[in-house]
């Protein structure tokens, strides 16, 4: 569960909030899409969950663990159990597939053991076993400058399943992707989501990929939470509130 | 003339300005350049033909100038990559520590070689480990901040991906952005091996052994012909070392 204590993130130099007094519970479970215009807050919300993006106020609780005021050795292993995906996939160039998959173990591993890259056979059958999941059965020993954008992903989507995450959070993960392949991605994703039964948060432009996939969709604007329902609520007028003129 | 703003005027007449004051400086006349046709005489009748019954004693000397070239760099390339690290504002967030760093590889890279030649030729004396102590002084200081320049203008992605897993934090940035730079610095390394070879032929001069202080020799001696066979064993090697760096950043790519 991760409950949002009327946070406020102020970027420096800014003279509006990004995030303003936002408060929000969502459960273990739940397949949330978060909606906005741009500039609306949605990557800065989704990057304070995993404090790579610090608040100004208010706090975020994970499993009723404070995020924000964590030692640096508690935000890691917080952040080990939550999988995060990237619109730009923000791989390990030079890499192959199953190098960059089993970088997701990286918050378990002693520093001389990342370096020298051990891992383990179960560790190993894990990554080929995750590729598969997802797709990518031959594709192990590629690199992955190589691939397309949709295969980028599914090993995006791979490392995290490597950490065998409790929490999923997706920034934008289709965006720069053609409409079918996001319409794969997602799919596989909730897929993902059902089977490990994760709590999954994806920040998405496409509202008719939020109202087929989201359990739950939240919409902001200008770091405001003006919505807050399920998909069949998402009706005119809340499409109004969250991006009208 | 949309092109063309007002203060132009200006920075052409500086220019113009500056170009003048060092003719003057510099005692630059055009009359000599009819001198210049001697130098083709010189070379054609002084230095021409290469001395040959020289090669087996300048192919040993050859591979000492290779032999500084290569450690002198490579040793501060091992030290260099390190030191770049904490000196990028992005991996090294303590400020104090970052500028102490930058203002270290400042004072190593504007210390021209021969001014560390000298004094470890005075300290070490004359051999070439001065010359290679020379050359892996001011090279830490270049490697250095190329090489922190390439870690700070890294693509911040694959970081954001390694804290994300939640790896350690240098573990973070050593996988995000070792991988983004390495055809870069190697291309940067081969081109300062490149320079240490001709580098490492001034500090043969001062008593840095190699191919250098062999050519010095020769001059000194008037001794002309041997001279010839010393610069083409020169431009041999930098012309092997380019093709080597060209072959092995084409492998890495
Ligand atoms: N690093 C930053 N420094 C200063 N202001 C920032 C920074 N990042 C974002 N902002 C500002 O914070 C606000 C929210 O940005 P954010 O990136 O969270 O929006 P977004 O909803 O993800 O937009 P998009 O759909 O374009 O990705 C914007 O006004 C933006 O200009
Ligand atoms: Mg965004």
């Amino acid at each position: 569960m991760i409950q949002l204590r009327e946070v406020t993130v102020r970027y420096p130099g800014s003279s509006y909030p990004a995030i303003d007094q936002l408060s929000v519970d969502i459960y273990k479970e739940e397949f949330v899409c978060v909606l906005g215009k741009s500039g609306a807050g949605k990557s800065t919300f989704i990057r304070t969950l995993n404090a790579l993006q610090p608040v100004s106020e208010g706090e975020v609780l994970v499993s009723d663990q404070a995020v924000h005021s964590a030692s640096e050795k508690q935000q890691r292993s917080m952040r080990m159990k939550a999988g995060m995906i990237f619109q730009h996939f923000h791989l390990i160039p030079r890499l192959t597939v199953l190098q960059n998959v089993l970088t997701g173990r990286f918050g378990q591993k002693k520093s001389y053991q990342a370096l020298l890259g051990l891992f383990s056979h179960e560790e190993r059958e894990q990554a080929y076993h995750i590729l598969r999941q997802v797709g990518l059965n031959d594709m192990a020993q590629r690199r992955v400058d190589a691939l397309s954008g949709g295969q980028k992903q599914r090993v995006g989507i791979a490392r995290s399943l490597m950490q065998d995450p409790e929490i999923f959070l997706g920034d934008e993960p289709v965006a720069s992707l053609d409409p079918s392949t996001s319409e794969t991605i997602f799919h596989l994703l909730r897929k993902i989501h059902d089977e490990k039964q994760l709590l999954s948060i994806m920040n998405v432009h496409d509202v008719s990929l939020a109202r087929k996939y989201a359990s739950r969709i939240l919409g902001l604007r200008d770091g405001k939470l003006v919505f807050d329902g399920g998909p069949d609520e998402l009706d005119e007028a809340a499409y109004q509130t969250i991006y009208g003129a | 003339m949309i092109w063309f703003r007002k203060r132009y005027i200006f920075y052409a007449g500086f220019i113009i300005f500056l170009t003048w004051w060092s003719l003057e400086q510099t005692e630059f006349e055009w009359a000599k350049f009819q001198q210049l046709s001697n130098a083709f005489t010189f070379i054609n009748d002084r230095i021409l033909p290469p001395d040959f019954s020289i090669t087996s004693l300048l192919l040993h000397e050859a591979f000492v100038t290779l032999a500084i070239a290569f450690l002198g760099t490579f040793f501060a390339l091992l030290i260099a990559l390190p030191i770049s690290f904490a000196s990028a504002s992005n991996t090294c967030t303590n400020r104090l520590i970052y500028t102490w760093n930058r203002v270290v590889l400042s004072v190593l890279r504007s210390v021209p070689e021969i001014v560390f030649g000298l004094i470890f030729v005075v300290v070490v004396g004359l051999s070439p480990f001065a010359a290679v102590m020379a050359v892996f002084l001011h090279n830490i200081g270049v490697l250095g901040k190329l090489i922190s320049e390439l870690i700070e203008a890294a693509d911040e992605g694959p970081h954001e991906a390694m804290k994300s897993v939640g790896a350690k934090r240098h573990i973070a940035s050593l996988f995000a952005i070792v991988p983004q730079i390495w055809p870069n610095v190697l291309s940067h390394y081969f081109y300062r091996f490149e320079v240490a070879i001709r580098t490492s032929l001034v500090l043969g001069f001062i008593g840095g052994g190699g191919l250098g202080q062999q050519l010095f020799n020769q001059f000194q001696s008037i001794n002309y012909h041997a001279m010839a066979t010393s610069i083409i064993f020169i431009m041999v090697l930098v012309i092997a070392v380019d093709l080597l760096g060209s072959y092995v950043r084409k492998r890495v790519i």
